[in-house]
């Protein structure tokens, strides 16, 4: 009985998931690797077949294809391309920052497989289309993310770690438990099926069911965790401050970009058919997104220490980024995808750029930034036009991807009437007034200090030089051509709603 | 009323005792043995609801497996249950108005709502092991063996948390 239909022929979702099966082989090879040949030689080809998955399975993902519904499980669709590109691309800018950083502890096997499992667990937490499977791969991210951010066994990492742990256990037993109500309305756990029965139907029939409602938010909630989102943000600063540089910087990115691919992937299937509770629905979206962000911004403000001030304004970029999911339409979602992007770079570039101050200077505060702009004018530069475009400014591309989301959002309000998105709107922009104020402390510390600290010299290698440039001038790029990225980020979410 | 109900309200108030005993009381040891209660209620849940597999499991892994593991844990740490120290509650009164608040909530949308009503989707004889088999290996093979992945990473990372930092 070997021929029985209900195996299912997966050739032909290898080669839309080629990426991630490059990952899953590079895992074990990593272990073995390790054993064979000299000791000394370990750490070295753990990280050399690292790099060379993740360059090799960011290069596939470019042109692997999209479309088509291959399995229940997984969607090869736009949304899982663009945010596995991005979680794969973090992941090369982390491991190349963990690499240069004094900090790591030489137990570069373990990372690396952790790195690895983390970025495969994000690029699928982006294609799951079924809750299950949505659980397994946010539980890996999750669950890397927690040995990663404890990597260096300090006092710090170990808080870390333990915060994540206990946020992470909380926050994925409510989201567990919204999960088994949907599965009830709709006796199936797909989001959405062009054949068989889907919670997009369940949606549908549920109408404004409370108890439907309820479970959406449940599930929001471990949602809202990863994407470091009120009231789940209170891990944020404290993992961001222990962990290793690089892994914050992966933490802030491809976490929390997982996250939102995610959210759109679920809010798509119950709002899609203009289901009755989806209003009431972006309503708490929108209340969240507007809480978040101001919660973020207004805590950054006393903020001295570089890696938690980021941390804060990672989740006032959350917020931000939730009030174009609160808009719940395709527009919507090419006006996250076009920030989601620019926020990579942005974000990837001030973390490097922390990260190399911090191997200078052994420290992460701002004071550690005095007089760089003139120890190293190229360095200051791109970390001033990383933290210009961070708060929304022109001629950067943050800008650009601020305008596009607040136009959508007031385009919504305009439209439907909702005087709540329009404030909602209103709040947002006074928050990128906020936001200045705390991103200039950067920049007073590395143009405007006492004249003893310009002096020296700081050192840094070519490679952190072309890592460093590789992330901001898509910044200012972007900022010019932001036509073509919004092309595609509209080509890309075509077809979720 | 049916033995059926009575039978799930017994096991629904092991679990619930069960687990706020886990929860408050101050000797971990303790703890550990109220979890028995809770992960045997659980265990009479699903074998009422007619889920063999999981009932087995269940009792297989929580109580044969986890359980075990908490108690050698506790005797392997090479402490006695009382230089432990006793664990406190903390934050009882921001916790307590937010447990309840969000207890009310859950009580009032299930009393709002029309039922679930999504029936079993899994159907009737799924719920046997060897419609759970078949799933596994057939519409959930990716999930399956990506599982797989997870425990590889998870085994490699906690070996690296628990190794001593080289002299």
């Amino acid at each position: 009985m070997l021929a029985e239909t209900w195996i299912p022929d997966l050739s032909a979702l290898f080669s839309h998931f080629m990426a991630e099966s490059i990952l899953v082989i590079a895992i074990p090879v990593i272990v073995v690797a390790d054993l064979l040949g000299k000791p000394e030689g370990r750490d070295r080809r753990a990280h050399s077949v690292a790099l060379v998955a993740l360059v090799t399975a960011f290069l596939v993902a470019l042109f692997q294809p999209t479309g088509a519904h291959l399995t229940a499980l997984l969607r090869a669709d736009g949304l899982a391309k663009i945010f596995r590109l991005l979680a794969l691309g973090t992941g090369i800018v982390a491991a190349i920052s963990a690499l240069r950083s004094r900090d790591l502890p030489r137990a570069h096997t373990e990372f690396f497989v952790l790195l690895l499992g983390a970025v495969l667990g994000a690029c699928l937490t982006a294609a799951a289309n079924d809750l299950a499977m949505l659980y397994l791969s946010i539980e890996t991210l999750s669950i890397c993310g927690y040995l990663l951010a404890g990597f260096k066994k300090d006092e710090k990492g170990a808080e870390a770690a333990m915060k994540y742990v206990l946020f992470g256990a909380i926050s994925s037993g409510l989201m567990l438990y919204g999960m088994s109500l949907l599965y009830g309305f709709a006796g199936t756990a797909v989001l959405t099926s062009a054949t068989g029965p889907s919670i997009a139907d369940a949606a549908m029939r549920a109408g404004g069911d409370p108890l439907f409602v309820v479970a959406v938010i449940l599930v929001f909630a471990g949602l809202a965790y990863k994407v470091a989102a009120a009231p789940f943000q209170f891990w944020c600063p404290d993992v961001y401050e222990g962990s290793p540089t690089s892994v914050a910087a992966f933490l802030a990115v491809a976490s929390k970009g997982a996250g939102f691919a995610a959210t759109l992937r679920v809010i798509a299937a119950i709002s899609g058919g203009g289901a009755a509770s989806s209003e009431t629905i972006q309503a708490f979206l929108l209340i969240a997104a507007v809480v978040t962000m101001t919660v973020g911004n207004v805590a950054a403000l006393r903020q001295t220490n570089a890696k938690r001030l980021l941390a804060y304004s990672a989740i006032a970029h959350a917020g931000t980024l939730l009030l174009g999911v609160a808009v719940t339409s395709e527009a919507g979602v090419t006006a996250v995808i076009f920030y989601m992007v620019i926020y990579l770079f942005m974000t990837l570039g001030a973390f490097y750029i922390v990260s190399l101050v911090e191997n200078e200077t052994g420290r992460a505060d701002i004071d550690s930034f005095e007089g760089l702009g003139f120890r190293a004018p190229m360095l200051a530069l791109c970390m001033g036009v990383c933290l210009i475009s961070l708060t929304g400014l022109p001629p950067t591309a943050g800008f650009l991807g601020k305008f596009f989301l607040f136009k959508e959002v007031f385009a919504y309000a305009g439209r439907e009437g909702s005087s709540l998105f329009f404030w909602g709107g209103i709040i947002g922009l006074l928050n990128s007034v906020v936001a200045l104020a705390y991103y200039t402390k950067f920049l007073r510390a590395m143009y405007l200090c006492d004249e003893d600290r310009k002096q020296g010299t700081f050192k840094f290698a070519g490679v952190d030089r072309s890592v460093v440039l590789a992330l901001t001038i898509p910044i200012l790029v972007l900022g010019i051509l932001f036509q073509s990225l919004g092309l595609i980020a509209s080509n890309l979410a075509r077809g979720l709603f | 009323m049916g033995i059926e109900v009575i039978l799930f309200w017994l096991f629904a108030a092991m679990s619930v005792a069960g687990g706020l005993m886990a929860v408050l009381l101050p000797r971990i040891v303790h703890a550990v043995f109220s979890l028995l209660l809770c992960f045997l209620g659980v265990t009479g849940i699903y074998a009422l609801a007619g889920a063999d597999f999981l009932a087995i499991t269940q009792l297989v892994v929580y109580v044969g497996g986890i359980l075990v593991l908490l108690a050698f844990g506790i005797l392997l740490t090479g402490r006695t249950a009382a230089s432990l120290g006793k664990s406190e509650v903390r934050n009882r009164w921001i916790g307590l108005p937010i447990g309840l608040a969000i207890f009310f909530g859950l009580i009032v949308a299930l009393d709002k709502s029309r039922g679930l009503g999504g029936g079993g989707g899994a159907g009737e004889a799924e719920g046997t092991t060897e419609g759970l088999g078949r799933l596994l290996l057939g519409d959930y093979i990716i999930g399956f063996e990506f599982a797989s992945i997870l425990l590889l990473v998870a085994l490699i990372g906690a070996a690296y948390m628990v190794r001593r930092a080289k002299a």
